[in-house]
């Protein structure tokens, strides 16, 4: 399956999502005016590619600095996803990148972490100064 | 009305959006054996003639730029050595050649994609496929950019005075909430003229109910959501009870759900998935109770004895969206609100916000501060050292939502 790269911009993050690594990275800010039309295609490709994966370790690097409420549904719909996926044997880690001072992105991770238990979750505070 | 007066009267009276013809000019052109001495004779009685078509009966062949064939001719023995020739010799043989009609946001793109060449040296317009002028790249920028702010003009006095409509729609929550509760400070900022934030406040005989919510999206669409969300939220509260704020939250769940078809499991990425998070209140004067029932919206308490908040978290669920269910509950929680309890409620926009030295949200924490170090003030005041403390986080950051806040004593 190819992979996806969308590269960023002020208001949509960085999909880098290399399937052939099993390796798939979310990068920048996320509000964008339709998340809908942003989201909706590349949520259709992990679909694609998790209806492949068996077995799989599968990496989810997520670094995202802000996010808006609508661009929150449709990331959960795409954990959802992952958490399906995990749950049908697929070994899931998630990544979850923010800076140690932000308590928010700290918090919404530990949401996350709860909500999907089947993903291998890891908080990783970043130290930015 | 003849046949020119009927085409003057269109011209005169109907407003056509400019076409490449509308942007050209007739430069009398030069046939393919008109020599070199006679164009240059043209470019130098003409100062302002960029560019000069070469047209072959009736039909453009070419065109030569006054800069290439300036260059070509400037040496005396050019001059005597092309003088006498035809002038096919120096013109761009592939001149951008586009119909009168052809629009301008079309044009433009058929510009630049032809390549720099073009932009100096202009292109020629047909009528019928016949040489009908030379257009300059100047000129269609310059009418580009008039249309541009046109269109940013329409556009942003259409969103202002959905503005006045919006704030005239809430308006008589703020006098209600203003009469009844003497302290306490609404700050509803919208990112961009309009939003999706929203409030509702509403007196009865025994008490008063009021809402905070932040509805999908900012802008238009999330102006449309809080013009659903207000008529449905006054019906809800008619046909369940404020003094269940709880029950209003699920009344109005169903009631978006219906309106907005949001019942079944999605049928596809067009269909609409919208609904808001926020906080319903009731405060029972009687008992100086407070019933708070909340989706994703916490509510912080600051008695008077405290020295730090209380954070009453709502239920983790969004009003209205596709998934979730149709008849779920919500939960009211009921506190003490004794006189000077102080009370602070918001939207994410101001939780969210990027700012401070690492580009890192807001944050919870820092409201705390800020509130807790004018405790002791009136809630006006208290919103200001917020908003002061946001606005120093925000700096030069682009504000990324809509901001709602309300500070009060009840």
């Amino acid at each position: 399956m190819e992979n996806l790269f969308i590269a960023a911009t002020p208001s949509t993050p960085e999909v880098d999502f290399r399937f052939d690594q099993h390796t798939l990275s979310l990068k920048g800010e996320s509000y964008p005016e339709n998340a809908t039309s942003f989201y909706g295609g590349v949520l259709e490709r992990v679909r694609q590619y998790l209806a492949g994966c068996k077995g799989t370790e599968i990496r989810i690097n997520v670094s995202l600095a802000y996010f808006n409420s609508s661009s929150t549904k449709l990331l959960f719909s795409m954990f959802d996803a992952f958490n399906q996926a995990a749950l049908a044997g697929n070994e899931v880690s998630l990544n979850w990148f923010h800076d140690e001072d932000d308590e928010t992105l700290f918090e919404f991770g530990q949401e996350i972490h709860q909500d999907y238990p089947a993903l291998r979750f890891t908080d990783v505070p970043v130290n930015t100064d | 009305m003849d046949l020119l007066s009927v085409d003057h009267f269109r011209r005169q009276t109907v407003h056509r959006l400019p076409s490449a013809g509308g942007i050209s000019s007739e430069v009398d052109p030069v046939a393919p054996d008109t020599t070199n001495v006679t164009v240059l004779s043209r470019f130098a009685r003409d100062r302002d003639l960029v560019s000069l078509p070469v047209v072959e009966s009736g039909v453009p062949i070419g065109l030569i730029n006054r800069n290439t064939f300036m260059s070509e001719m400037s040496s005396p023995q050019n001059q005597e050595r092309y003088g006498p020739q035809g002038c096919t010799a120096f013109m761009d043989r592939d001149p951008l050649i586009v119909d009168e009609k052809l629009n301008l946001e079309a044009l433009s793109f058929r510009v630049v994609e032809h390549g720099e060449q073009t932009l100096a040296a202009g292109f020629i317009v047909t009528r019928d496929g016949l040489y009908a002028g030379v257009g300059s790249c100047l000129r269609l920028m310059r009418m580009i950019a008039n249309l541009q702010a046109e269109k940013n003009r329409q556009i942003r006095h259409s969103i202002e005075y959905a503005g006045v409509i919006q704030q005239a729609m809430m308006r008589a929550a703020r006098e209600a909430l203003a009469h009844t509760l003497q302290d306490s400070e609404l700050v509803w900022e919208p990112r961009d003229v309009v939003g999706g934030d929203f409030y509702h406040f509403a007196r009865f005989q025994d008490g008063w109910f009021g809402a905070v919510a932040d509805c999908t999206g900012h802008g238009v669409p999330g102006a449309f959501m809080t013009l659903i969300t207000s008529s449905l939220l006054v019906q809800a509260i008619e046909q369940s009870n404020p003094r269940d704020p709880a029950a209003v939250l699920s009344e109005l769940n169903r009631a978006i759900k219906l309106l907005l078809g949001q019942t079944g499991p999605r049928a596809g990425f067009g269909q609409s998935d919208d609904g808001l998070d926020g906080a319903f209140f009731w405060f029972d004067e009687a008992k100086r109770t407070l019933t708070y029932a909340a989706a994703k919206t916490p509510l912080f308490v600051l008695d008077q004895t405290s020295e730090d908040f209380v954070q009453l978290d709502g239920d983790r669920m969004g009003v209205g969206y596709v998934d979730t269910p149709m008849d779920f509950c919500w939960t009211n929680q009921v506190i003490a609100a004794p006189q000077g309890t102080l009370m602070f409620v918001t939207t994410d926009g101001l939780v969210d916000q990027i700012g401070g030295p690492k580009q890192t949200a807001f944050g919870k924490r820092r409201i705390r501060e800020s509130i807790i170090a004018q405790r002791n003030e009136r809630a006006d005041v208290i919103s200001m050292s917020v908003l002061n403390a946001y606005s120093l986080w925000q700096a030069d950051q682009p504000r990324r939502d809509d901001l709602t806040f309300l500070c009060f004593r009840p």
